[in-house]
């Protein structure tokens, strides 16, 4: 009995003691656990952050080099390093488009596929589509990763015909197609190997925001319809790809017939009564009403107004016109490569047949209509003013890329006593920057974000600013070089213009060369004096806005909208011609302050009188490369 | 049966010794533990409304993000422990990135706590 009773006091302690540690242990381990977990997910919510970051700033950059971000460039540039400051010690987001870098740091590597428009290629666990950049994001911390995928797709402009109204072909006889080269459709036969979709896009919302209606003749469209209303079929009418009603508005580019003025260009015009031979750029200042045929010799004619044509356009070249384009009667259609017929009004062509009347190149209204018959169109018809209605009869609209859009070209240059150089490069480019921003990219070399300035503050060159109101901020243009290529490792931008405003001078300049060489000339009154430079002045949304009549001065873009009463329009970004610079010295506080500008570029320094260059209306050109960037998906990768 | 009796006496000093320690352990692990997981609870808290502020914010789009702003998100109370939050918007490598930095801040056992969630935006429209 007493062992029983010592044993059973000392086990009893003991068994207590050991209840006791046990619960001691358990609270510990319970505690310690739900430590873990709380620092755990902690971690993982810097994880995914630090892997979205690693995205989205791939995203940026892909976006701010027009998809450029990725495909070129050493391991080091392809690779993007993300830290977060107060984040763990090591914590960390990578993404990479190199394999040996990927590699090397132990993550998926991202793929670039937008070069190629055909064919997917493998990537990181599936297959990356054509047009698209397949990005695979990392995030570390404190032992816990994190990876989210993302497929950015970026398709090129694939319309035959585009509406921001209606799209209506109702007599019947209407085709449309695609090829893949202009030569396809040399023999106007397109075979069955040769024949690509050509897809339809309305983005009215009615009922019949599509009307196809196939009687008096067949409708065959070898590509998609899309609308965001409804499509009505009626009679013989094949669509072989397929009908996409109630779909997202399709992106429709817009062109500002109003960025192509020549300015005060008194060029070579070889005119006949009632036709009308450009070899040139010509600006007509008004409506031009009686034009016969016009000639387009690698020549390009402006028409401040309305343009009417009775017997058609023949050669190469381009028409714009502020007003509305009509192209009638008995004449033949045979531009064998006009690039563009652009109208800021309506647009009508009235051939004499599909096989007798054609055009190759953008044919644009930014009017309410956009009328068509008889005849064949070898590239885009776009119709994108508010609400443009497009009415195709009997037509032949044939989509093809790029190539048809695009021709070389030459023209003498002069103006007033002196040589006067105009930069030819027209291309919807040519607006500056509506955020400065992204131009500092441009400053440096173009797809590094992250280094410096590539100029000291002492050696920067004169510069041009202003106050972006949407941004408010103050934004920057370079418009003077002076050697800060051998500061940017390999970076080589052309020269632009070698001319120094004089100390002191800030007042809005244009400079330009004559006989003696570089001249700089001041305009205040803005009154379109020809023997003044073509500077004009004025004030619109509270900015003070300079715009120079010449091509490629245009410095704004939202001040025309808001002078209209419109809503800006989404400007494409700039390519590397614009060359921005981010000044940080003190900055005026008027709004709005040009140093100077430049008129003339590379070319115009290598020759005095001849001026050449490229004119491209590449739809593409036209859309921002942020807008129809688009993410297909997002998702955690295992 | 004397060893007996003593053996008792020393079991129960033992025993009442074993016990001791083996209690004060027990006190004093118990309120850091329940300390340690209420500190634990706390911070997932903060953590949740540093990230609920970054997708808020996330899901206003790019554009109505003004840059080096810094908002002050108010105070929010929950389980006796009241937390301030600001959202700072900066730009980021380049003109298409802002950034985001979360900021939630409390006071417990007298001291300032603070957790930093950051999250970067670019300008793509989700479509």
């Amino acid at each position: 009995m007493r062992y029983g009773d010592k044993g059973s006091s000392i086990a009893t302690a003991l068994l207590l003691g050991a209840l006791a540690v046990t619960l001691a242990f358990t609270l510990a381990g319970i505690s310690f656990t739900h430590l873990n977990i709380s620092n755990r997910l902690s971690n993982c919510l810097y994880a995914r952050n630090l892997a979205e970051a690693s995205l989205n700033d791939a995203i940026a950059r892909i976006l701010y080099s027009e998809g450029g971000y990725g495909n070129t460039g050493t391991p080091d540039e392809k690779t993007i390093q993300v830290y977060f400051e107060g984040a763990p010690e090591g914590a960390e987001g990578l993404l990479t488009f190199d394999s040996g870098k990927a590699a090397a740091l132990e993550i998926a590597v991202s793929t670039h596929n937008l070069e190629n428009k055909e064919a997917a290629i493998p990537g990181y666990g599936r297959d990356v589509p054509p047009e698209c950049i397949h990005l695979v994001g990392t995030g570390r911390c404190n032992g816990v990763v994190e990876r989210i995928e993302v497929m950015l797709a970026i398709p090129t402009y694939k319309h035959a015909i585009a509406a921001t109204g209606k799209f209506t072909s109702t007599t019947g006889g209407m085709e449309v197609e695609g090829v893949e080269s202009p030569e396809d459709l040399a023999d106007g036969i397109i075979t069955e190997e040769e024949s690509r979709p050509g897809h339809i896009a309305a983005n009215g919302v009615d009922d019949d925001a599509v009307w196809l209606k196939g009687t008096g003749g067949s409708v065959r469209i070898t590509g998609d319809v899309r609308t965001r209303g409804r499509v009505k079929i009626e009679g013989d009418v094949t669509v072989l790809g397929s009908l996409l009603e109630q779909a997202d508005p399709a992106d429709i580019p817009r062109i500002d017939p109003g960025g192509y003025d020549p300015g005060n260009s008194a060029l070579p015009v070889g005119a006949a009564p009632g036709d009308l031979e450009v070899t040139g750029a010509l600006r007509n200042n008004g409506p031009l009403m009686n034009v016969d045929e016009l000639k387009l010799s690698g020549g390009y004619l402006f028409v401040d107004g309305d343009l009417v044509i009775s017997q058609g356009i023949v050669g190469e070249g381009i028409v714009i016109a502020t007003g509305d384009i009509t192209l009638l009667g008995e004449g033949a259609l045979e531009a064998d490569k006009a690039v563009a017929l652009v109208a800021g009004g309506n647009l009508t062509i009235d051939g004499d047949g599909k096989d007798a009347s054609y055009f190759e190149g953008i044919v644009y209204s930014g009017g309410e209509r956009l009328d068509i018959k008889e005849a064949t169109v070898l590239g885009a018809l776009i119709g994108s003013g508010e609400q443009t209605n497009v009415k195709a009869e009997d037509a032949r609209i044939v989509h093809a890329d790029t190539e048809v859009l695009q021709f070389e070209w030459f023209y003498e240059a002069s103006w007033g006593a002196g040589t006067y150089g105009f930069n030819t490069r027209i291309n919807p480019d040519l607006w500056l920057p509506r955020e400065g921003e992204i131009r500092a990219e441009y400053a440096r070399r173009p797809g590094i974000a992250d280094e410096g300035p590539a100029w000291a503050p002492a050696d920067r060159p004169p510069w041009a600013n202003w106050f972006n109101q949407s941004t408010e901020r103050f934004e920057y243009v370079v418009y003077t070089l002076d050697d800060p290529y051998e500061e940017t490792a390999g970076w080589n931008p052309p020269i632009i213009h070698e001319a120094t405003p004089p100390a002191g001078e800030t007042r809005p300049a244009i400079y330009y060369k004559n006989d003696v060489g570089w001249v700089a000339r001041y305009d205040f009154d803005g009154d379109g004096d020809p023997e003044e430079p073509p500077l004009l002045q004025f004030t619109a949304g509270g900015a003070e806005i300079s715009r120079t009549r010449a091509r490629d001065l245009y410095t704004q873009g939202i001040a025309d909208d808001i002078a209209a009463g419109r809503e800006p329009a989404p400007y494409p970004f700039e390519t590397q011609e614009r060359l921005g610079f981010l000044n940080d010295s003190p900055h005026p506080a008027n709004g709005f302050l040009v140093d100077c500008f430049r008129l003339a570029d590379i070319i115009a320094q290598n020759d005095d009188s001849i001026q050449e260059g490229f004119i491209r209306f590449d739809p593409n050109r036209f859309l921002q490369f942020a807008k129809k960037t688009r993410i297909v998906m997002w998702r955690p990768l295992q | 049966m004397n060893r007996a009796r003593a053996f008792t006496i020393a079991e129960t000093i033992l025993a009442t010794f074993i016990l001791s320690i083996v209690m004060m352990t027990l006190f004093n692990i118990f309120p850091t533990s329940s300390m340690a997981v209420k500190k634990a609870e706390v911070r997932l808290r903060a953590d949740n409304l540093a990230q609920s502020a970054l997708e808020e914010y996330r899901s206003r789009g790019f554009d109505s993000l003004v840059l080096d702003t810094i908002d002050d998100l108010g105070t929010s109370e929950a389980g006796g422990v009241r937390y301030s939050t600001t959202i700072t918007t900066s730009a980021g490598t380049n003109a298409l990135l802002k950034r985001l930095v979360a900021e939630v801040s409390w006071e417990f056992q007298g001291k300032t706590e603070q957790v930093r969630h950051e999250t970067w935006i670019a300008d793509i429209e989700a479509k």
